[in-house]
């Protein structure tokens, strides 16, 4: 945030500001977040310089959900990634729109095309696909419905 | 308040008219009222027709890419003022409708509605594979497989994209369908033409499209391909090394 200076800011490791929050994941800048962490550890991130939420995506394994965060400072080239893993029945997390306001409309996305629900989001709605439109297109189990 | 109105909002529009279908206004006025207007319009309908098909004035309404070669088709190389085409703003001056691109699902209701607002006697031109059949998105979730299952189409332009020349000739095509119904005794929509291949019929185009996805991607081989192969990079590059990408990575 803007009471921490550019310089300190810079010279915060990713992994100290997150420590006790996150574990580490593949790669330097990469962490596992738990679902019920994630506010915090966006918060935390902010807090430290990261003011730029790059993007919200979501991933389909089919034996579970991950919620990628791509996060900026926009000083440093490199985006610090937060993944966070869910149960294949339970695709719900909450929504981190409390620290950016932006991230709704990404949120929006990843629910309209994987339904992954985020809860306590300000604007739950579809962003892309028609209002009434049935099901959500990116799941593997729909990808290829119509080649088969 | 009209930005947050949703096009699932929008109230139902009504059944597609067809002009021939509607009854004659002068029916039962009289023997020699209706032969005096029939005598007027032998006279005067192929004058009309040409009329019409000399001020085919089409909508600006470009969907997708296909919308690039209908600006080139605009643009002084081809220069489609010369046939008497003017691309207007509206749908009310508007009596030929270029769908230049697919047609999604959201986009359902605003070219129905678009094309009722237009005036009688209209033209749709189903530019380019994806408003002919949806083209390489046709199994995707978003995009309906071909314009004509909501508005009539008059002429169907093959192409991914197609060629502006293929745009010039489908106007004269149009040109030649309105001067045939014109000397027929009936303006309005009529029969169906695929342009460039005359002998073939929409549906012995959909099998072709159908049964050669590929071929919408413009590869000659039947088989699918997604990237080059370490042979073709290594004919592409001077050196024979791989080509690196953007990022000088392998």
């Amino acid at each position: 945030m803007s009471e921490i200076p550019a310089g300190a800011a810079a010279a915060q490791d990713p992994a100290a500001i997150l420590a006790g929050i996150a574990t580490p994941g593949k790669g330097a800048r990469a962490f596992a977040v738990d679902r019920k962490r994630i506010v915090d550890a966006c918060a935390a991130l902010h807090r430290a310089g990261f003011a730029h939420l790059c993007l919200i995506t979501g991933i389909d394994w089919r034996d579970r959900w991950e919620v990628v965060y791509h996060l900026v400072r926009l000083e440093e080239p490199e985006p610090v990634v937060l993944r966070v893993a869910l149960p294949y029945g339970e695709a719900r997390i909450p929504s981190v729109a409390s620290v950016w306001p932006g991230a709704v409309w990404h949120e929006r996305e990843t629910y309209d095309l994987l339904g992954i629900v985020f809860e306590g989001s300000p604007d739950p709605r579809r962003i892309l696909l028609p209002q009434d439109y049935e099901g959500f297109p990116l799941r593997k189990e729909v990808l290829y419905g119509n080649r088969s | 308040m009209s930005l947050k109105v949703l096009p699932s909002e929008l109230p139902a529009l009504p059944e597609l008219r067809d002009a021939r279908d509607m009854d004659d206004p002068h029916a039962g006025k009289g023997f020699i009222m209706h032969s005096v207007r029939g005598f007027i319009q032998e006279m005067t309908q192929g004058l009309f027709a040409w009329s019409e098909g000399r001020s085919l004035w089409p909508l600006t309404f470009g969907i997708k890419c296909c919308a690039i070669e209908m600006m080139a088709f605009g643009a002084s190389r081809y220069d489609c003022d010369r046939m008497g085409v003017f691309f207007r703003a509206s749908p009310r001056q508007a009596d030929l409708l270029i769908v230049a691109g697919p047609a999604t699902i959201k986009l359902k209701d605003v070219i129905v509605r678009l094309y009722e607002q237009m005036p009688e006697p209209k033209h749709v031109i189903a530019f380019g594979e994806c408003a002919i059949c949806g083209g390489p998105f046709w199994d995707s979730y978003s995009v309906i497989n071909g314009v004509d299952k909501l508005i009539p189409v008059d002429i169907y332009v093959p192409g991914c994209p197609p060629r502006p020349e293929q745009l010039l000739l489908a106007i004269m095509k149009l040109q030649e369908l309105i001067d045939e119904r014109g000397k027929a005794g009936r303006r309005g929509r009529g029969k169906t033409q695929v342009v460039g291949m005359p002998e073939v019929t929409r549906e012995e185009l959909l099998a072709q499209v159908m049964a050669h996805p590929t071929f919408l991607m413009g590869h000659q081989s039947g088989e699918p391909r997604i990237a080059p192969t370490p042979d073709e990079l290594a004919r592409a590059t001077p050196t024979g090394q791989p080509a690196p990408d953007a990022e000088g990575r392998g």
